[in-house]
């Protein structure tokens, strides 16, 4: 039976994932679109490669460094990381900042993609994977950061890696059935739901880094999920604020 | 010092904004990890104390925060 602490690394690192993995995929779609699938698939499975290698190279010095220390470096991470995430989860939630559109990102990226393929197109197909490349790489380092958050320094590696991996699988075949950008993703409440998962890690992780010690041990972490939660939805239900007359200038 | 503070916040800035919320984060860690190692905090005390804080620092960027209005 898998503890509290695995659930929460599956679900952290499969939600975290998840919004990563439908913005490199609005980006491999719309390369694909302007050029075509070879390009875009040759491109993303570049970016997947370096990905896979860069993990490989480091890996085994990440398993080599001391727990508590790792546990206080990682926490720190996932706390500026996942509050972060709801922050501006919470910003948008109360329309201080504009929810990002995965409509217009695909169209962006179409755009930017076309316009390159008309200036120079002796080399289309190339700046169609180097785009597909770059979203790959990024958003992919982006997901192996959040599995060595979530997993690593507790033996939970396995368990983030599995909810990433679920999470790369479901889009790549909704993906592949739609055939179109995933805006049906509610993209603000899955931030909303990971940087309270994030942040709840980052305190525990960082309170154990230095020497605390929790009442309840491991069940302490849903507690601290909910804390983050609770918090969260307190601010997003005041009452908005007014706009500032020294923003007008 | 300052020019310290801003590499930091900009190799941190690779994942994070650099931003009064990193500020914020990094600085309230380094609060608790010196009462800590001062002996003013309980084992027991430090994890609540780090979620209160954070709490804090959250709700006081939000309350903070103006909406925009336009050119």
């Amino acid at each position: 039976m898998l503890s509290a602490q695995a659930i929460s690394a599956v679900s952290a690192a499969f939600l975290g994932s998840l919004v990563e993995v439908v913005e490199a995929f609005t980006l491999i779609l719309a390369a694909s679109l302007v050029r075509g699938w070879r390009p875009a698939l040759l491109g993303a499975g570049a970016g997947a490669l370096l990905v896979a290698a860069l993990v490989a190279a480091f890996w085994p010095l990440l398993e080599r460094f001391p727990l508590r220390p790792m546990q206080g470096v990682i926490g720190v991470l996932l706390l500026l990381f996942g509050m972060r995430w709801l922050h501006k989860a919470i910003l948008r939630g109360r329309g201080l900042i504009p929810l990002h559109d995965e409509d217009i990102a695909f169209a962006q990226a179409s755009r930017d993609v076309g316009q390159s393929a008309k200036a120079r197109p002796e080399r289309a197909d190339w700046l169609a994977g180097l785009a597909a490349f770059k979203a790959v790489l990024l958003e992919g380092m982006e997901v192996v950061f959040i599995v060595i958050a979530v997993g690593a320094g507790r033996g939970l590696t396995g368990a983030a890696s599995l909810g990433a991996l679920l999470a790369a699988l479901l889009v790549a075949a909704i993906g592949a059935l739609a055939h179109r950008p995933l805006t049906r993703v509610p993209e603000n409440s899955l931030k909303f739901c990971v940087g309270a998962m994030l942040s709840a890690f980052g305190v525990f992780w960082t309170a154990e880094a230095l020497g605390g010690a929790w009442p309840g041990g491991d069940l302490m972490l849903p507690a601290l999920i909910l804390g983050f939660a609770l918090v969260g939805l307190a601010l997003l239900r005041l009452p908005p604020p007014v706009a500032s007359p020294m923003l007008r200038s | 010092m300052k020019a310290g503070w801003d590499f930091l916040l900009d190799v941190v800035g690779m994942f994070f904004d650099k931003s009064q919320l990193a500020s914020g984060v990094l600085f309230f860690v380094a609060a608790v990890a010196a009462a800590t190692y001062l002996g003013a905090l309980p084992p027991a005390w430090i994890g609540p104390v780090l979620f209160v804080a954070l709490a804090l620092l959250l709700a006081g960027l939000i309350l903070a925060a103006k909406r925009p209005t336009g050119p």
